[in-house]
């Protein structure tokens, strides 16, 4: 009968979806700046970040909800750039149709300075073009997020290190071969992630992936030495391709001795499923 | 009539201006003609007539001074306080309108700075657009208007257009470019509704409501008639226990799922078992919930059926009738709210007594599944007569006079399957 009630109650509400939409941007044009501090802060909506045009250092469009969100662009004390949507006092994640959900942001940034990106994502489509970027260093911390996250170019410079946590969300990273990082750490909570090391390859790149509910799948291209170490609870591994070298818990690719590029992973997972696939 | 004539001047003045050569045949797109004409048509819907303004102001200067507003433009990152501040200066007409500037200077309408031009401090122009084809050093803001940045143009501070668009053909500006719509509503706004239509609406509404719930209690019949039966019978022989089972049930709720959730997870193997419990702890609520009100309904419908008969109705008694009967006898209480509803005062008390007693009925339904562990423990519908003696017949065709009385049975002679067991007769 509460049911009952509460359906009753449904019938009877008048929906009152309206909403007011304000567009913000800011740009900044190229004035020889050899770096930037990026830090984007994004509670909700959809986000799209790729390179600039030349002579553009950033660009940033917000299209938001004036009542419940408030665009950020300001250059901190330490020189970095926060760009993003922080949600006011009635902020968060409505919970109705996405087609109601009007948050949408573009960030554009320069392919000629040097790189420090932070991305701290809440409940957030994304997809991350970082082709042709001089990415020094990358954070990425997302929460209930989809982020599909692409390197379409090399990177021009090596990358230090790469830290991406998937929290609960699904992360997809395309072309690492083309991120030129030394150092890659991975942490997944209980949605899928995919990792794709295509790309122009060179040096060595250590990983590490930390899964705990979640889905890895590692595509692998077939020229590079890879070797793998698991260390895994209830995990399914399938090391398709990959011949066990002592315990059973390290694996390697039929070339590793002799390969160029080296791809060294390291994988710990509680429960889901590792697997592994190969690309040419 | 009259209302909408200046509306339909400035739509003709839109036309006008996007037809005219001040406008590059580029900007003209189908686009721009159905955002224009939209803005200004809801300008005119918000009572906003500033933007919806096409006959711009003869440019001039804007005094500072004794009286004028003071607006601060040193800096111009917090876009949406200064447009507050903006707002609030511009809100006057335009031949009263006082702005001062420090370290720089406010106009009205459209402005220029001529290639030849070095123009030092902050500017801001309300209401028109700025070209910059020479040097300004400070900052520039406008204010319904757009900021255009010819090729050699120089503007050394930030640039800000509130409810405007900044166009950098070329030139070079050292600070950052800022733009912030007018806001725009968007989605579906809240029309009135009519009475009547509200009142179709929630009577469709109820109407939909309680027709699912008897097929519900139909499908139930057909596939469940037992436990549906037990649990109906627990309400009739067990209505004060029942409710109090409803209530601590609906207060344990919580609490039980959280230990639920709490012991599973302290094991690996309660870890992988969680969603399948959490899944199926729902589906136990919804059935007991769901089942519980209609087993009541059944109740209901059940004791008015044999009220009926007693008083000689011949009419055919069986389990849909009595959920029928029971879910319309519920329904009517809605039905009249749907109906009467819109009324002052007591549209709102018979919403609430209809809310209250549904509450009621769901909870001792609710609880009489609780009891009787969904209809599965018999023995708890407090069937203490023999089988021979529920039937209809029984009930309503046999004198009253003919009834032979019946010793509740010992509690330890009713055996666990469910059938009772007579000690006197069985001797």
């Amino acid at each position: 009968m509460r049911g009952l009630f509460m359906l009753a109650a449904l019938a009877a509400a008048t929906p009152a979806t309206a909403q007011t939409v304000r567009e913000f941007s800011i740009s900044r044009q190229q004035q020889g700046e050899p770096a930037l501090v990026v830090q984007v802060d994004f509670a909700a909506g959809s986000l799209a970040l790729h390179p600039a045009p030349t002579g553009t250092l950033y660009s940033f469009r917000l299209t938001y909800d004036e009542a419940r969100f408030a665009p950020l662009a300001d250059q901190g004390r330490d020189g970095a750039l926060r760009l993003g949507a922080a949600a006011l006092g009635q902020g968060g994640v409505r919970v109705a149709s996405s087609r109601s959900t009007t948050q949408a942001a573009t960030i554009a940034l320069s392919p000629q300075a040097d790189l420090d990106l932070d991305l701290r994502l809440d409940a957030v489509e994304a997809t991350l073009d970082f082709g042709g970027l001089r990415l020094g260093r990358l954070s990425l911390g997302a929460s209930a997020s989809r982020v599909a996250l692409g390197f379409g170019q090399p990177n021009p410079v090596r990358c230090a290190e790469a830290a991406l946590d998937a929290g609960a969300g699904e992360l997809t990273v395309t072309g690492l071969g083309n991120a030129r990082c030394e150092r890659l750490d991975v942490r997944g909570g209980a949605g899928k992630v995919t990792l794709d090391f295509a790309g122009q390859w060179s040096g060595v790149m250590a990983v590490t992936a930390e899964m705990k509910m979640g889905g890895l799948v590692l595509r692998l291209p077939r020229h590079a030495g890879v070797r793998l170490a698991t260390d895994t609870f209830l995990a399914r591994f399938a090391p398709a391709g990959l011949t066990s070298t002592d315990d059973g818990h390290t694996w390697t690719s039929p070339k590793f001795a002799e390969a160029a590029s080296r791809l060294e992973v390291r994988i710990e997972s509680a429960i889901g499923g590792v697997r592994v696939e190969w690309i040419d | 009539m009259k209302a909408s004539s200046p509306l339909f001047g400035r739509l003709l003045g839109v036309l006008l201006v996007l037809a005219g050569p001040s406008r590059a045949a580029a900007e003209v797109t189908p686009g721009t003609i159905i955002r224009d004409v939209w803005e200004l048509l809801q300008q005119q819907v918000n009572g906003d007539s500033s933007r919806a303004d096409l006959s711009k102001p003869r440019p001039r200067a804007l005094e500072g001074g004794p009286g004028a507003v003071t607006l601060d433009l040193d800096d111009v990152a917090h876009p949406i306080s200064l447009e507050q501040h903006i707002r609030e200066a511009v809100n006057r007409p335009d031949a009263e309108l006082r702005i001062g500037v420090p370290g720089g200077q406010a106009r009205l309408g459209d402005f220029s700075i001529g290639s030849d031009q070095i123009i030092k401090g902050h500017i801001l122009v309300v209401r028109g657009d700025v070209t910059v084809t020479g040097r300004l050093d400070g900052n520039l803001v406008t204010w319904q208007g757009d900021v255009i940045v010819q090729p050699g143009a120089v503007i050394t501070g930030d640039v800000l257009a509130l409810g405007g668009e900044v166009r950098a053909l070329g030139g070079e500006i050292t600070g950052a470019s800022r733009t912030l719509s007018a806001p725009l509503v968007t989605g579906v706004v809240a029309t009135p509704v009519s009475t009547g239509a509200r009142v179709l609406r929630w009577l469709a509404g109820v109407a939909g409501v309680f027709l699912m719930l008897f097929l519900v209690g139909a499908g139930l019949v057909l596939f469940a008639r037992g436990p549906l039966e037990t649990v109906s019978d627990t309400v009739r022989h067990s209505f004060a226990r029942a409710f109090v089972v409803g209530l601590l049930g609906q207060v344990l709720l919580l609490p039980t799922f959280g230990m639920l959730v709490v012991g599973l997870v302290l094991s690996v193997a309660g870890i992988l078992l969680l969603p399948f419990v959490v899944v199926v702890f729902a589906l136990l609520l919804l059935a007991s919930v769901v089942g519980g009100a209609i087993a009541m309904a059944h109740a209901m419908g059940e004791t008015l059926t044999r009220r009926q008969m007693a008083r000689g109705a011949a009419i055919s008694p069986n389990s849909f009738r009595y959920v029928a009967l029971g879910l319309g006898s519920v329904a009517l209480l809605w039905l009249v709210w749907a109906a009467f509803g819109w009324v002052p005062i007591a549209g709102p008390l018979m919403q609430g007594a209809a809310i209250i007693v549904s509450w009621l009925l769901g909870s001792i339904g609710f609880g009489a599944a609780l009891l009787s562990r969904g209809g599965l423990r018999e023995h708890f519908a407090g069937r203490v007569v023999p089988p021979e003696m529920l039937t209809d017949e029984y009930l309503w065709a046999t004198p009253r006079f003919g009834v032979p009385a019946v010793r509740r049975p010992d509690r330890d002679a009713t055996p666990r399957s469910g059938t009772p067991r007579f000690p006197d007769r069985d001797r």
